[in-house]
């Protein structure tokens, strides 16, 4: 398939090496020249703008930071004229953002589908994304061979908007995961008990969970080293609480965890990954 | 091995028939008979007669003042087991109340370990 693939960051990179492994034809753009030289080293093409990745392609894909760039970057996408174009967006950004811009495409005659991801940059790396995707059954079905090169759990969740909200849910349990593990770590150690000691037992009971097991081995490594760094996750749960206002929805717990993420990006910890709140825990309670 | 198992409810009471079925002799105490009532154990009128016929017991009870009780209180489990025994608490209860409780029990010579069960 003929495939147009736009930012090329942390995650965006290894998913679009992955689609030239899966054999397809790649045309890439970022913003940064130089972020496209391991793409073009690796057989891609280079576009001198988005609206040039789109054209000539059945599908073009863009992987950049906020809603404003999606929105800027599928503007240029619909002035390409393409004809049957598919335009896919594997970005975290609000469900409502996602909707608008597949309206506006529609208008265009593009099919739009929000596919964001779930895995981080190992995932992006193995091919082993989660993704979640939201847009018509005939826009899915056409983008689904290049999510088959790029992640292993695939679900269309529904119509435009879907995806999005699916990854707004998957933020709010890690988010709240991640303050829940550093909790437990700062009250074991506030008490005089090994955390290490505490993660082992706690492995084996309903406490289980990936992030007690993967992050939780981290914090006790203190390896704060993104990972996803924390004013991602910020950005992202700023983006569930936007959509809870909007609906009148109250989510007290992510409200909090918000908050505490918030808090780190103001104290010059944004840059760390999220688990590093277990550090402002300790700082707010004296146990530096 | 004689295991005592005081705290017959909707998690003492499998976790002492896993003890029966590991071929461990039981004796139990509840506070009200009726809850010993089916099971393979010897029943006891107090948790100190229940102390004194066995090295090991088990409490899963509810609250600290519960096991604060049962451990301390009069015809209490520290009044029966012998020193060298070891009472195991696996009810949830307050880290400072377990503290307290090992102190107590301890100074009476027994050697009193907690394992909160988890899956709560």
């Amino acid at each position: 398939m003929n495939i147009g693939f736009i930012g090329l960051g942390i995650m965006g990179r290894p998913m679009a090496l992955n689609l030239l492994k899966g054999g397809h034809h790649l045309t890439v753009w970022a913003r940064r020249a130089e972020s496209m030289q391991p793409l073009l080293a690796a057989g891609a093409k280079a576009a001198a703008n988005a609206t040039e990745a789109a054209r000539g392609n059945e599908l073009v894909i863009s992987m950049v930071a906020d809603a404003p760039d999606v929105a800027e970057v599928m503007r240029a996408v619909a002035a390409a004229g393409q004809a049957g174009l598919v335009a896919v967006d594997m970005s975290t950004i609000a469900p409502a953002a996602a909707r608008k811009i597949a309206e506006d495409l529609a208008a265009a005659g593009v099919d739009f589908v929000d596919a964001p991801v779930s895995g981080g940059e190992v995932g992006a790396i193995a091919g082993t994304l989660s993704i979640m995707a939201g847009g018509s059954e005939h826009a899915f079905a056409r983008a689904k061979p290049a999510f088959e090169c790029m992640g292993k759990n695939i679900v269309h969740v529904g119509e435009s908007g879907a995806g999005q909200v699916t990854k707004a849910a998957n933020q709010i349990v890690t988010g709240m995961g991640v303050l829940a593990v550093a909790e437990a770590f700062a009250f074991a150690a506030k008490n005089g008990v090994d955390r290490s000691k505490v993660r082992e037992a706690l492995l084996g009971g309903f406490a289980y969970s990936k992030i007690l097991e993967n992050h939780g081995q981290r914090m006790l490594d203190r390896n704060f080293k993104p990972g996803f760094k924390s004013w991602m996750h910020e950005k992202d749960l700023n983006i569930v609480m936007q959509t809870a206002h909007e609906l009148g929805l109250c989510l007290p717990g992510s409200a909090a965890t918000a908050q505490m993420f918030n808090a780190m990006v103001g104290s010059g910890m944004g840059e760390e990954d999220s688990i590093a709140v277990l550090k402002l825990l300790e700082r707010l309670s004296g146990q530096e | 091995m004689k295991v005592g198992f005081i705290g017959l409810g909707a998690m003492g009471r499998p976790m002492a028939l896993h003890l029966h079925r590991a071929g461990h002799e039981l004796f139990v105490w509840a506070r009200r008979p009726q809850s010993a009532a089916g099971l393979p154990a010897t029943l006891c009128a107090t948790p100190a007669e229940l102390g004194r016929n066995c090295a090991v017991v088990f409490t899963v009870v509810t609250s600290s003042a519960d096991v604060e009780s049962v451990a301390l209180g009069k015809d209490g489990l520290s009044e029966g087991m012998a020193s060298g025994s070891i009472l195991v608490d696996c009810s949830t209860i307050a880290p400072a109340s377990a503290r307290h409780i090992a102190a107590k029990a301890g100074r009476k010579r027994h050697t009193p370990a907690r394992c909160p069960g988890l899956r709560r």
